[in-house]
């Protein structure tokens, strides 16, 4: 089945905003992604690192959607495809994934503050969330690098009660209310935030990015280097790639030729860590 | 009594994101407010140009407190004084007023379109009914007043063309809705693009619109801005009672505007030898 592209206004959308809401794009998936993920933390004692999810701190296991063909084959899915296409061209890079318990609220942050070369998450929520149980708030607009607002609001937020007068909570935003089979995309660079939610928040993600120039492969390769701190000796799960075919591994080959150093990254951080990365 | 100032968080708030919630402000004279609201637009035929309002088409007064002694008098109320001297500076202008019965949607667009370089002007809107999101509350934008960002100027200008060329529904633009109750202030940059939607047909709002002083070598761009009142055919910017009922601390924000408006008059009779009725908005 050929990719579903995303309409040329959905694009502008995200261009002009920095993230899209597409309400029951995977709805038909989402029972058994789902399943796939309890099945993926069953298998690594329900929580992070091997421990179980007690709660009280985020749980985190990367690369997650890797873990299970089920989830492995949301890279072949023609609406997935179809949108990281329209996004980021037909030959964008697998970047990981994670999958989360996560616990009460996330400060404001974003996940990069890249000038050019275009990263995006895709979102996957899987219980209902509304603005205030821990649903996603994005600021449009906060993810243009170098506008006096973006920049901006980098400086404000880590400290919004003393800089701006208001709570992280209250601070202007747009909330994507979710249900299961929901995704929201968003660009790396956009603040995000949410508030309120409960202490077993399931969701996971997919990250994704343009592909590397070839005069600027090393600094992909100090993207990758950032993956030793969840303790990967690669960045793809052994599934994702003996599960690919022609078409995915398009989208994997960049990373796998360029991760050769992680190990040794990796090796390095189980010296210097109690445990691997929660985020 | 002295002027009541902003905090520097709200100024910073005001200056990130363009623009101000104050709820509650100026609570303890709303009943009052909205009497004066009442007492002018009856004496005006009730609604547009002379005629009652029939809920179609939004009806404009302009100047609009100018016409009334105690609307007059906000201008001196220290709160809206601090307000305005919080972010303008002590000596900013009055740049009139309207009062309005809007109708329906009002469609995003934002009041000016200027460098930060140039004068900052204030909008103060005083809503005299309660609103919430979807029935007709002020929705703006938050950040896209930063003239030169790429996030605001791919919103266009006044007219706001980027956003219209996204092909979203107005009322899907992501934004955060004010949700007013009679008495609070809402205050935006001009560059803030700003709508309402599902709102009635004869919601009563008025502004009190203000700028930072024009130095003398912008003198021309001053007389310039005051030359687009000739669409509301005022012949002078400000009314006669806001200039007779000043003292002296309102008169300092007046005497730039009137000494500079002597071309409004005769703007004014070529508009209406053009225009069939004074503008609306």
């Amino acid at each position: 089945m050929q990719p579903i592209p995303l309409s040329p206004e959905q694009v502008a959308f995200f261009q002009t905003f920095g993230y899209l809401s597409l309400p029951g794009l995977l709805a038909d998936r989402a029972g058994q992604m789902i399943n796939d993920f309890e099945e993926v933390f069953a298998g690594r004692g329900g929580g992070h690192a091997g421990k179980p999810h007690e709660g009280k701190a985020r749980s985190c296991i990367v690369a997650f959607a890797d873990q299970h063909e089920g989830l492995c084959s949301l890279l072949d899915d023609p609406r997935v495809l179809g949108l990281a296409r329209s996004l980021l061209g037909e030959d964008f890079n697998y970047m990981g994934s994670d999958g989360n318990y996560y616990v009460g609220d996330t400060g404001w942050h974003s996940d990069g503050a890249h000038k050019d070369l275009l990263h995006i998450k895709i979102a996957l929520y899987l219980d209902p969330l509304t603005r205030d149980t821990g649903a996603l708030r994005v600021i449009p607009g906060s993810h243009f690098v170098g506008d006096k607002y973006g920049d901006s609001l980098t400086s404000m937020l880590s400290d919004s009660k003393n800089k701006l007068g208001v709570d992280a909570s209250e601070v202007p935003a747009v909330a994507l209310e979710t249900a299961p089979g929901d995704v929201a995309v968003f660009n790396h660079n956009t603040k995000h935030a949410a508030f309120g939610g409960g202490q077993w928040r399931r969701m996971f993600t997919l990250n994704l990015c343009q592909r590397y120039p070839d005069e600027r492969i090393q600094e992909l390769k100090d993207y990758i280097s950032h993956a030793a701190r969840f303790w990967l000796d690669r960045v793809y799960g052994e599934k994702m790639v003996s599960t690919a075919n022609p078409q995915r591994l398009r989208h994997l080959e960049q990373i796998m030729a360029n991760d050769g150093h992680l190990a040794e990254l990796s090796r390095k951080a189980r010296q210097t860590m109690k445990e691997p990365s929660r985020g | 009594m002295t002027s009541l100032s902003l905090n520097p968080q709200q100024l910073e708030f005001f200056r990130t994101f363009g623009f101000l919630h104050l709820p509650g402000l100026v609570a303890d004279r709303i009943e009052q407010i909205s009497g004066d609201f009442e007492t002018v637009f009856a004496a005006r035929g009730g609604g547009h140009n002379g005629k009652p309002h029939e809920g179609k088409a939004r009806s404009v007064i302009v100047p609009f407190i100018d016409n009334h002694d105690d609307l007059c008098s906000l201008l001196d109320d220290p709160r809206v004084h601090g307000v305005a001297t919080s972010l303008l500076g002590d000596d900013f202008n009055y740049m009139s007023s309207d009062g309005n019965y809007y109708v329906g949607d009002s469609g995003w667009h934002s009041d000016g379109w200027r460098p930060e370089s140039y004068q900052l002007h204030v909008k103060f809107a005083f809503y005299l009914d309660p609103l919430t999101r979807d029935t007709g509350a002020l929705r703006v934008i938050p950040g896209s007043h930063r003239y030169g960002d790429k996030f605001a100027d791919s919103l266009g200008t006044d007219h706001a063309e980027g956003i219209a060329k996204l092909g979203v529904p107005g009322r899907d633009i992501p934004a955060f809705a004010l949700q007013t109750k009679p008495g609070d202030l809402a205050v935006f940059n001009f560059n803030t693009k700003h709508s309402s939607w599902g709102g009635g047909s004869w919601r009563r709002m008025f502004t009190i619109n203000l700028a930072q002083r024009y130095p003398e070598g912008r003198i021309s761009d001053l007389k310039s801005y005051i030359g687009h009142f000739a669409n509301y055919w005022a012949d002078r910017v400000y009314g006669e009672r806001m200039i007779s009922t000043a003292g002296p601390q309102r008169m300092r924000h007046l005497e730039q505007v009137m000494a500079n408006d002597g071309h409004l008059a005769e703007l004014t009779r070529q508009a209406r030898e053009k225009m069939k009725e004074p503008a609306r908005g």
